[in-house]
């Protein structure tokens, strides 16, 4: 390997400063979860260009670059090691990637050599954009009339040292001009649901009188919601792709579920949903709700969307009929309910979850498995008995949801159908060794949630009749 | 244009999008086939070969896809069509 690198906090909002690009998907946990990335993500552009650095570094003497192409195959995630490699090296070219978990996240190509006479296709006349301090809304079908061009930033010294070949390579006006690149795509086009494939630039000889970076939509695919745009100024020509993912699964709305549950159907329940703030815990939530039933929502992260939710099912049902509390099913669980002084409650649902897809090289990865066990196995386990302790020897109904995954396990998705089958394990032992228990498990269809909402369309199941199926089926438990 | 007059343009296209000039295409080869054929290489791939042959794929087209021997085949067909 040439270098290896872990991306911190402090880069990213160094970046982020040097950039312009404040893209929520690189800065806010709690957006970046409602996104494919489930986490917040290094900026491409910044792995492309501590990337472009190592590689100038080590492959001396000083080299001159024609072009650069780079294409981002996967997430850079926070805090974790990622390597460069540098794949071949002729007179002509440079290839090299940058591994993540032993998966390629970043492809790229420098064609060494003189600059071209390359000319770019944004026009001159394009509006001069002032940088949005959020990131532009767009529709995608929206994305295909924009252009512009947008000033370059001064970089912050402490990013102008980190790339000293870079600069003495292609100029700090390129290297500006990069970044600014990547806030053209995050900030502007398309803006908040971007995400950067890949682009491919030309170095041109004359280094315009304007210091700035212009953009043109080219086309806007809508099979796959790609955009292709150009590229020109500050000395580069060519070509960006990416795509406009979906926005995030908006949380249902409280009033969405009157008509499909019977007039006070879970008038007598009471139920504790874990992992209750969104997807499908927050359909769970609002059909006992609309049956007349009362509802304790967890949160281990998302307090706004508990709050918020808790706020909409109290505003449609009434006071009373919805309250969230925090609770991390990663630490120790009995004290935190202690702590939260609950009702009686008769039936217990479980939507604990990390972010479920992450892809990595290794058949099965150990750190993530474990994580996955905290999660549906122990965790569950000590929120059974936390909550069996607390209802005191009355009938408790418990939904554990698994997956059909668990039948056919995609790949990289072999840890998450581990573990969810050791939870169904789980679940029969439950039954067996405590018969106040009535315990309802299933394998779960893919459903529309934050989890599954990518850029290509999928086939999904609605979760809300899926959800009314299995409450329904709580109902009735063991005396 | 033939199947083999393809299959030569086809691999240049494969060469591009995966970076690696040693991919060789057969008929049966599957996405299984070639390390990071995944949904974005896909997409890349569909794109890719759009503006080297001239033609546009239907969503329903690529969709039922197999294999290379079947996007061969549906280039031919849409490249005879002009």
């Amino acid at each position: 390997m040439l270098a290896t690198r872990t991306f911190s906090l402090a880069d990213q909002r160094l970046f982020a400063r040097a950039s312009g690009d404040f893209n929520p998907m690189h800065m806010d946990p709690l957006a970046a979860r409602r996104t494919p990335a489930g986490a917040p993500v290094v900026h491409g552009m910044h792995v492309f260009l501590w990337a472009l650095e190592s590689l100038l570094q080590a492959c001396r003497p000083p080299t001159r670059l024609a072009a650069m192409k780079a294409t981002f195959k996967s997430f850079v995630y926070l805090d974790r090691p990622v390597e460069l490699e540098l794949v071949t090296r002729d007179e002509r070219h440079m290839k090299a990637r940058v591994h993540a978990d032993g998966m390629p996240v970043v492809n790229l190509t420098l064609q060494l050599g003189g600059m071209t006479e390359s000319a770019h296709e944004v026009a001159q006349a394009a509006p001069e954009l002032r940088l949005p301090s959020t990131p532009e809304d767009h529709d995608f079908e929206s994305t295909a009339g924009l252009s512009g061009w947008l000033a370059l930033g001064d970089a912050p010294a402490e990013l102008a040292r980190a790339l000293p070949n870079a600069i003495a390579s292609i100029g700090s006006q390129r290297v500006a001009a990069l970044a600014r690149l990547s806030a053209i795509v995050g900030m502007v086009c398309p803006g908040l649901h971007s995400i950067f494939s890949e682009f491919s630039l030309k170095l041109m000889h004359d280094e315009p009188a304007r210091r700035a970076i212009g953009f043109r939509t080219l086309h806007a695919d809508e099979r796959f919601r790609l955009v292709t745009m150009a590229i020109g100024g500050a000395g580069f020509a060519g070509e960006a792709r990416c795509f406009v993912r979906r926005a995030p699964v908006a949380p249902p709305e409280a009033n969405a579920f009157a008509s499909l549950v019977l007039h006070d159907e879970f008038a007598k329940t009471v139920a504790l949903i874990v992992g209750g703030s969104r997807g499908l815990g927050a359909v769970t939530a609002n059909l006992i709700a609309a049956g007349g039933g009362k509802v304790v929502i967890t949160y281990a992260n998302g307090r706004e969307d508990a709050l918020g939710l808790q706020r909409d099912i109290e505003a449609e049902h009434g006071a009373g009929t919805c309250r969230a509390i925090a609770l991390d099913v990663q630490r120790e669980v009995a004290p935190q309910l202690r702590g939260a002084t609950l009702p009686e409650i008769d039936q217990l649902y479980y939507f604990a979850t990390p972010h479920i897809y992450r892809p990595h090289a290794a058949l099965v990865d150990p750190s993530l498995f474990e994580e996955f066990v905290r999660y549906y196995v122990f965790g569950f386990c000590e929120t059974v008995r936390a909550i069996g302790a607390h209802s005191a020897g009355r009938p408790l109904a418990i939904l554990y949801p698994s997956s059909v995954f668990v039948e056919r396990a995609p790949k990289h998705l072999t840890e998450y159908a581990m573990a969810k089958s050791a939870g169904e394990q789980l679940c029969k032992a439950l039954a067996l060794a405590e018969p106040r228990l009535h315990v309802v498990c299933e394998r779960l269809p893919a459903m529309r949630t934050d989890q599954t909402a990518g850029v290509l369309p999928v086939e999904d199941a609605q979760p809300a009749p899926i959800m009314l199926r299995l409450i329904r089926s709580m109902r009735k438990p063991t005396p | 244009m033939n199947e083999a007059q393809v299959y030569a343009a086809l691999t240049e296209v494969f060469h591009d999008v995966f970076d690696d000039e040693t991919i060789a295409l057969a008929p049966t080869m599957t996405a299984a086939d070639i390390e990071g054929w995944d949904s974005t290489a896909h997409v890349a791939l569909i794109v890719a070969a759009e503006t080297r042959f001239g033609v546009r794929f239907r969503t329903s087209e690529f969709e039922t896809l197999r294999n290379v021997g079947d996007f061969v085949r549906l280039i031919a067909t849409k490249v005879a069509k002009g």
